[in-house]
């Protein structure tokens, strides 16, 4: 008996030790054993298809806009004109990417070609440096490092908030498109006072669109406009989030809210369902990007119209996300993979317009690429031309990047002040916040 | 006679797999528990750092709350309900026997599928506010979702609308092994409906009961998935629990090793709690 | 005795008011969701208790046709996770326990508290570790590795049953076995595992329901599309459009009350006999 025990005892230990060995320590001569294979079989020359099959994943998610059709339409365009090389789509859910990813990080199942590759960019070794070739498509300002290297392609460039409104409603109110600050606080007050709800956001399952709307096109602009070098500065901590600006953005939102121009239950609808109540004329206005006009015009929908938020000090600022993909370091047919980079961006033009065209998104690469715009979407470019254009600070990519987290913890921090917060407070937990996520990363 | 043991054998394919796929893990997210680490890049050694950090956690306190709210609600509800309802349908009837049916099905469906359907229901522009409205009733349209106090409320009603079934059955169960001439002792000592709960169902059921709550307790601590989908966490950070909080420090904020030490003092507490509660309830067997 | 039986039947009548009313409450949501599922998505809203007629099939076509939904292989893959992840469960479970509650050794004793931890851990502490643990051993996520990982999650509660149950049972039929020779595997099959048909039958039931309903796992292990991950995933896009979310709850939902109602027997029974022994 005690022999039994002894070899269960013994049995566990020598379980557990070799699992410990084997799975802690490897992360790192993973990746570089990783590297030296690669570079191997790079220096091996551009070999030609042989007639096997060489598969890549790719990882997408959807959206009302960027259907599944859309990532099919790509997929298939190339692999008709790529025999021998395949395209799997993988596929991840909206909110959970992030946990998603991470799994396949962990499990060595990380799709071979990621969409929106910069929210994980900031870790190093999870992606692959981008040939010089493949750079060379891309315009100049587009391009961004990591550590010093280019491991990310920008797939497009995102024109954010701006304010939706209905035609009609307006119409019957008497009501222009407001111009400054003040006007714009009119307007809501007019609507208000008519017994109409003047503006619209989202709030479960999709966080962000509480307070992302109001605070990119407001606060972004705000503190952009005073501090041009913004990331930089809270990255070396010659600023904080928590200033003047800052503060008396979101004392205007607060005011906002408290005074009843968002719709009551804003916060139990999801993105979806408040832009679907706000079609319907729930409310008058929702501030929204420029997916939402891309939405409206493949409906020819010419009820709404659509207006810049007023800065609050007038400059004209706004703002513009690029979007990246990237290859992942583990790809085993990197080759293949920036292939495929190759022909969406490159080769294939009318796949490029097609992806662009679904969200209103526009090209970045060298060889622009333009699609007809239908009457909201060119409302929209008018409305902001000439203007400055920024990136979201939280979104900025490259060497001052927010850590990772931050996003979120700011939109459930809108939550709150939307519900009532103190604002002083929620602000400085921005600050503390930050430190913490960027010592974790 | 010749001893035919029972070799070791019947054990080890279990052992393995269980070992592996799960023991092995658990030591692992300890192991990380004492380092930083983002899931990918080299660890970094902290020791305790993170276990100090974490009882200093402001959000993850919120969550400690929310959880220990919400379980606290949902436990005794349930458990008093559960053994209510189970008195009820405790006949041999067809009646009953509909009843027990019907009461149980909650529990065989999914909580995706669940979270979706409460969540048509209580939206802001869902099925409850709907109904008050046409009832004449708007005053009483809520936010339900969108606010703390009611957001929680809601959680609590759907785990106790999805779980009351459960323990009905369980206190069933544990009422059947009672046997009846007790109560008919009971009947001719004079003793009324009052006194035959008190003395003879409260007592014999102890064990049945011990079973109930563990199993509520340990269940309500870990509640992720409703919380996910019907509130994500909010509005804010209002409902967020405890293992939503560790899903998010681990997944989206990078910090690996900090939420390995948050599960880690989870089992723990969970751990320690069950081992209370048999203790306790063993005790007041003996003592009955 | 007169006025007796008539307080009887008025609380009698008052029991029954009770249950009504919380069974109503119970299945109200259940309702809305099939009813709601054959309702045109616009009239959902205004009258959400009402009946569906018309009835209209539009919204369950939209789910059959939608393209990154196969129902197909959600259902298959769901089926053979939870056939199989119980199957497995259940046979080394049930020989597992045959040592621990017949063997009366230290050892036996201490590896019954080892496999009882497994039922006090909150799961999401296991993922991350796993996956870089199969990682490692070179084992891809997969549909067969889900199989394993679901059992390794039930053999806690599975053990437990099984050992109290059989310890319940009278060693004479085991011991007139040995006598006439058998191996202790024979004893096991032929005579003890027939006899815990019961507790296998609840232990089936709820670990087969477990791992139908789980969606955390799948979803983060590899993206397995069981039928309760499809709907997860689908529904983000279309959560506007109620009818269509009712759909897919329809598609999750009723085949598993369908078996419920079927085999609620077993249920009802495999409850009560665990919870007795427990």
């Amino acid at each position: 008996m005690k022999r039994r025990e002894k070899m269960l005892a013994l049995l566990l230990v020598v379980c557990m030790t070799a699992s410990f060995i084997a799975g802690c320590t490897s992360n790192n001569s993973d990746t570089t054993e990783k590297k030296a294979t690669t570079g191997d079989t790079a220096s091996a020359g551009d070999t030609v298809s042989t007639g096997e099959q060489t598969t890549i994943t790719f990882g997408v998610f959807e959206t009302d806009n960027i259907t599944a059709e859309i990532w099919q339409n790509i997929i298939d365009s190339f692999e008709a004109d790529n025999p021998g090389i395949k395209v799997e789509k993988v596929l991840a859910t909206g909110d959970d990417r992030a946990a998603f990813w991470k799994t396949m990080l962990s499990s060595g199942s990380f799709p071979d070609v990621v969409i929106e590759a910069e929210r994980l960019a900031t870790m190093e070794g999870i992606f692959t440096e981008v040939p010089q070739e493949i750079q060379e498509l891309f315009e100049e300002s587009t391009l961004c490092e990591y550590n010093g290297k280019c491991i990310t392609v920008p797939s497009f460039k995102q024109y954010k908030m701006q304010c939706y409104y209905n035609k009609a409603m307006f119409a019957e109110l008497g009501l222009e498109e407001p111009t400054t600050w003040d006007e714009f606080m009119n307007v809501c007050q007019t609507i208000k006072d008519a017994g109409e709800i003047p503006l619209m956001c989202g709030g479960t399952g999709d966080i962000w669109a509480t307070g992302e709307p109001y605070w990119i096109a407001v606060g972004d602009t705000a503190l952009l406009a005073k501090y041009p070098e913004f990331n930089k500065e809270l990255k070396e901590g010659t600023n904080t989030w928590n200033n003047e600006t800052t503060i008396a953005v979101l004392t205007n939102w607060q005011d906002m809210v408290n005074k009843a121009y968002y719709y009551e239950g804003a916060m139990s609808l999801s993105y979806s369902q408040a832009a679907e109540e706000f079609k319907k004329g729930t409310a008058a206005m929702m501030v929204d990007g420029s997916w939402l006009a891309a939405g409206l015009d493949s409906e020819s929908n010419e009820d709404f119209g659509v207006f810049v938020v007023p800065t609050m000090d007038g400059s004209e600022i706004c703002v513009a996300d690029c979007s990246y993909w990237g290859v992942s370091e583990t790809c085993e047919n990197k080759d293949a993979a920036f292939q495929f980079i190759k022909y969406v961006f490159d080769e294939n033009q009318e796949v490029y317009q097609a992806y662009l065209q679904s969200d209103g998104l526009y090209s970045t690469t060298k060889n622009a690429v333009s699609y007809e715009q239908g009457a909201v979407t060119t409302k929209f470019v008018a409305n902001i031309s000439g203007w400055e254009t920024v990136q979201e600070i939280v979104k900025l990519p490259g060497e001052y990047a927010a850590p990772s987290g931050m996003q979120s913890y700011m939109d459930k921090s809108f939550q709150n002040i939307f519900n009532g917060a103190d604002i002083q407070t929620e602000v400085e937990g921005w600050d503390t916040e930050y430190q913490r996520l960027l010592e974790a990363q | 006679m010749k001893k035919n043991k029972i070799s070791f054998g019947f054990v080890v394919p279990a052992f393995v797999v269980y070992t592996i796929l799960l023991v092995i893990p658990i030591f692992m997210a300890f192991y990380f528990s004492f380092n930083k680490w983002n899931g990918f890049n080299a660890m970094q050694f902290l020791g305790l750092e993170n276990y100090f950090n974490l009882f200093r956690d402001a959000r993850l306190g919120n969550a400690v709350k929310n959880t220990v709210v919400i379980s606290v609600v949902v436990v005794i509800i349930v458990n008093v309900l559960g053994l209510f309802l189970a008195m009820l349908v405790n006949t041999e009837s067809a009646k009953s026997n509909i009843f027990r049916i019907i009461f149980f099905v909650p529990f065989v469906l999914s909580t995706v599928a669940i979270s979706f359907v409460w969540k048509s229901i209580l939206s802001y522009n869902g099925v409850l506010n709907g109904i008050l409205t046409t009832l004449g009733q708007s005053e009483l349209v809520g936010n339900w979702l969108g606010k703390q106090g009611p957001a929680i409320v809601c959680i609590i009603i759907v785990e106790i609308w999805r779980t009351l079934g459960y323990h009905m059955m369980l206190y069933l169960a544990a009422l059947q092994t009672v046997p009846q001439e007790l109560y008919e002792a009971c009947t001719v000592d004079g003793g009324n409906r009052w006194h035959k709960f008190k003395s003879v169902t409260l007592p014999l059921i102890i064990p049945g009961m011990s079973v109930s709550f563990l199993m509520s307790i340990i269940n309500e601590l870990r509640m992720y998935d409703i919380v996910k989908i019907m509130t994500d966490g909010g509005p804010g950070y209002d409902t967020e629990t405890i293992v939503y909080n560790i899903v998010s420090q681990g997944f989206s904020n990078n910090m690996v090793g900090y939420s390995s030490a948050i599960s880690v003092v989870l089992f723990l507490a969970i751990g320690a709690i069950s081992i209370f509660i048999v203790n306790a309830m063993s005790k007041k067997e003996v003592e009955m | 005795m007169h006025s007796m039986k008539a307080k009887a039947r008025v609380v009698n009548l008052f029991q029954t008011i009770c249950l009504l009313l919380l069974a109503i409450v119970v299945i109200l949501p259940i309702y809305i969701a099939v009813a709601n599922t054959f309702k045109d998505s616009s009239i959902i809203l205004d009258q959400p208790l009402s009946l569906p007629i018309p009835a209209t099939l539009e919204n369950v076509i939209s789910v059959l046709k939608s393209p990154n939904t196969n129902l197909g292989e959600m259902y298959s893959n769901s089926i053979v996770l939870m056939v199989a992840g119980t199957l497995l469960t259940v046979i080394l479970s049930s020989l597992a326990a045959y040592y621990l509650a017949r063997v009366k050794t230290k050892a036996s004793g201490m590896l019954r508290i080892y496999f009882l931890i497994g039922i006090m851990v909150p799961y999401v502490i296991v993922y991350l570790p796993l996956c870089i643990l199969l990682r490692n051993m070179g084992i891809p996520l997969g549909v067969p590795v889900l199989i394993f990982v679901f059992a390794s999650g039930n053999i806690s509660f599975a053990t437990f049953m099984y050992t109290n149950n059989i310890h319940t049972l009278p060693i004479e039929l085991e011991e007139a076995a040995a006598i006439d020779g058998a191996s202790k595997l024979k004893t096991f099959w032929v005579i003890l595992f027939p006899l815990l048909r019961p507790c296998t039958a609840t232990i089936a039931i709820f670990v087969g329901l477990g791992i139908w309903n789980d969606f955390q796992t799948p979803l983060l292990m590899g993206q397995v599309k069981t039928i309760t991950v499809g709907i997860y995933t689908a529904v983000g896009p279309y959560s506007a459009n109620w009818g269509v979310v009712f759909a897919y709850v329809f598609f999750a939902a009723v085949p598993v009350i369908i078996v419920y109602l079927c085999a609620q027997k077993n249920f009802v029974n495999g409850l009560t006999m665990g919870a007795v022994k427990g």
